[in-house]
């Protein structure tokens, strides 16, 4: 089943696709991250590994609802309607 | 060895140089002003009383050319926690300590006579100097003043109002590269032990001669190299990565999304409008306004992850609005606004105060009913208490705890009497390991498990995992031997996902001290820096049990993950075990 999800993006990654907020429809967070990179082709580069979408750049941080998907299931978590997505490059500070 | 230590006596006012004995030749930084504190203070002193001594320790490559060097710390018996301190701070006084010679700067004693003094360590020599007019003074513009009096080409430490009140939320200020108050061993109230000792400021002027000795200046070359290559590949400190961008203050959304950015006095973990004081908000603001990003706090810093923040109009600078006084005395207040945060930092510079502990303490005092949470007028206003040195503003520059007690709050987000920074402990549990067990009160710096929890650098840990005391023992080991190092703790980032950057830093010191230590002692030796801090704490009075969390914590569930604080006891406890 799939989900309508609200997806916010951060730092460089916003400044890349010029906005902050969309809202995407799709079954888990690859669908919804591939959705996204049909919308702003500069990030499917920054956002993935390859053209298969296997695998996420490491230097890239995506949260469901908060919680880092590499602690759900990965690129295969499953998204429902009103979850939230957050994308960050490696951020620092302190 | 060239170097030496500078003891100065408040009691006779008089100074003497003394040779380095052998057992602190290696030493420099935290690991020096710890020890010094272990072997020379009773636990048992009284913090402002004339027992106690302030400790002064640039680190053991600061002064040179090695990147990101330009640290010092401070130390002493805390009057916040009642425990061992190190506060250390990026700074151009570093530098200049370290240039003309000085290992440690040891302060005792106090006068006879209820008066303030200004030591200036010249290149024709020390002298003492009566600092009355100073007294009262925000410390922007006795800066400014002390410029004035004392000629270009110096540096500065001192403490301002806050520390004339003997308040246990006195930091020690220094000098930034524009020579203004923003760089700060804020935390544990050092400012308070510094004024109790009649010693309102220290003025370095430059040497002639650079007295820092490179023993082995190929090795040292070869490190400097490595560490500056790591930290430029590195994507948290490169250039135009996420600190030299947007500062440390881009961390504000990342730990809002993550439901860890306390909110309103730890009462909730995330609110959207923590957007509008990002760093992302912030840098593009500064850019309009024309303030200074990036910009170094030191000068061999190349991470750049400072700034220049100004009033709208582009005037009256402040300096650096650092994620964790963003976060104490924004959302933590429930103020979501730039300028007013812009203004109640001035303040805390201004008086002497540490930007954490104030902002907490203004959340426990809007939670107390004293004011609204959200209330930046009435904020900017307690700042005026302290500046007229009210009993009200007594309380308040005394800290969280004191004035949750004042108001009878039992919401008081402390360990060892000291307030948390801007990491909820309760969905990211790491972090609230080190806040409960560092011996130095609840502080992110000394094991910084935020960088493996959220980040994903230097290991990846799932901020909900409970089983976090070796993880929180290893950073607290690996960051007591980068404070003694005298490197900024920001090359951690670089340092543990890159071996080339471990190296340099082990090459550097090596270089400097003409020591064979391996990647491998680096551990040994933070964990030596822990030994002496906790046995100074337990003849203090200390025991496992002040090793713990806030009862709220472990009671109240933090929204919008709704958990509680669950590591137990033992797993806590673990951080102590071999």
């Amino acid at each position: 089943m799939s989900g309508k999800v609200k997806v916010k993006l951060f730092a460089q990654v916003a400044e890349i696709a010029n906005g902050k907020e969309f809202e995407l429809e799709g079954v888990d967070v690859r669908e919804i991250l591939k959705v996204l990179v049909t919308e702003i082709d500069e990030l499917e580069e920054l956002l993935f590994k390859d053209k298969d979408h296997a695998e996420l750049r490491d230097d890239k941080i995506v949260l469901k609802d908060g919680r880092n998907i590499d602690y759900l299931d990965g690129l295969d978590t499953e998204v429902k309607d009103g979850d939230k997505i957050s994308i960050f490059p490696v951020v620092g500070g302190g | 060895m060239k170097s030496k230590i500078l003891r100065v006596n408040m009691d006779e006012l008089t100074v003497e140089f003394e040779n380095v004995p052998e057992d602190y030749k290696n030493l420099g930084g935290r690991a020096l002003t710890s020890q010094i504190v272990a072997d020379e203070v009773s636990p048992k002193a009284h913090p402002l009383g004339p027992n106690n001594k302030l400790i002064f320790a640039p680190g053991i490559v600061t002064g040179t050319n090695s990147p990101n060097s330009g640290r010092i710390s401070a130390g002493g018996k805390s009057p916040l926690t009642g425990g061992i301190k190190e506060s250390n701070a990026g700074t151009p006084f570093a530098k200049t300590l370290a240039q003309k010679g000085i290992k440690a700067l040891v302060i005792e004693g106090e006068p006879k006579k209820d008066k303030f003094y200004i030591l200036k360590l010249g290149k024709d020599g020390e002298q003492f100097v009566e600092a009355d007019d100073y007294v009262g003074k925000g410390l922007y513009k006795a800066y400014e003043d002390l410029h004035e009096e004392f000629g270009e080409g110096i540096e500065i430490t001192g403490v301002g109002i806050a520390a004339e009140l003997r308040a246990a939320n006195a930091g020690i200020s220094y000098t930034d590269p524009e020579g203004m108050s923003s760089r700060y061993s804020g935390r544990g109230g050092l400012g308070a032990v510094m004024a109790s000792k009649g010693l309102k400021f220290i003025v370095v002027e430059e040497p002639e001669e650079n007295m820092i000795e490179i023993k082995d200046k190929e090795t040292f070359d070869k490190g400097r190299k490595k560490l500056a290559n790591a930290l430029m590949e590195h994507d948290v400190t490169k250039k135009d990565g996420a600190l030299n961008t947007y500062g440390t203050s881009v961390l504000v959304n990342i730990i809002n999304e993550s439901g860890g950015l306390p909110q309103r006095n730890f009462s909730e973990g995330s609110d959207d409008r923590s957007d509008m004081v990002s760093g992302e908000r912030k840098a593009e603001e500064i850019k309009k306004r024309g303030g200074v990003r990036p910009h170094k706090c030191s000068p061999s810093c190349i991470i750049q992850c400072s700034e220049i923040w100004t009033k709208e109009d582009g005037s009256d600078p402040v300096g650096v609005l650092e994620y964790e006084s963003v976060w104490s005395l924004g959302p933590n207040c429930g103020i979501y606004d730039l300028d007013i945060i812009g203004e109640l930092n001035r303040a805390c510079n201004d008086l002497g105060l540490d930007t954490i502990e104030a902002g907490n303490t203004i959340a426990v005092a809007m939670e107390g009913g004293l004011l609204d949470f959200g209330d930046g007028e009435g904020a900017l206003k307690l700042m005026d208490e302290i500046y007229n040195k009210t009993p009200l503003g007594r309380i308040l520059a005394n800290g969280a705890e004191f004035t949750g007690r004042a108001f009878g709050v039992d919401r008081v987000p402390t360990v060892k009497g000291q307030s948390m920074p801007a990491y909820d402990p309760r969905p990211i549990k790491g972090i609230g390991v080190t806040y409960a067990t560092t011996p130095m009160g609840a502080d992110h710096t000394a094991g910084y498990a935020i960088a493996p929890e959220i980040m994903g650098v230097g290991g990846e840990a799932d901020p909900f995992d409970t089983k976090k005391g070796e993880l929180s023992k290893n950073l607290q080991r690996a960051t007591a031997a980068i404070d003694s190092a005298g490197y900024c703790l920001f090359i951690a980032f670089a340092i543990m996902d890159i071996d080339e950057g471990m190296e340099g830093v082990v090459d550097t010191v090596n270089g400097v001290l003409g020591t064979d230590y391996s990647i491998e002692d680096v551990m040994d030796f933070g964990k030596e820096v822990l030994k002496v801090e906790r046995e100074f704490n337990e003849k203090a009075g200390f025991s496992k049990e002040d090793d713990r969390l806030p009862e709220f914590m472990k009671e109240e569930k933090l929204p919008p993950h709704n958990v509680v604080f669950d590591v137990p006891d033992e797993e806590i406890d673990s951080v102590w075990e071999d």
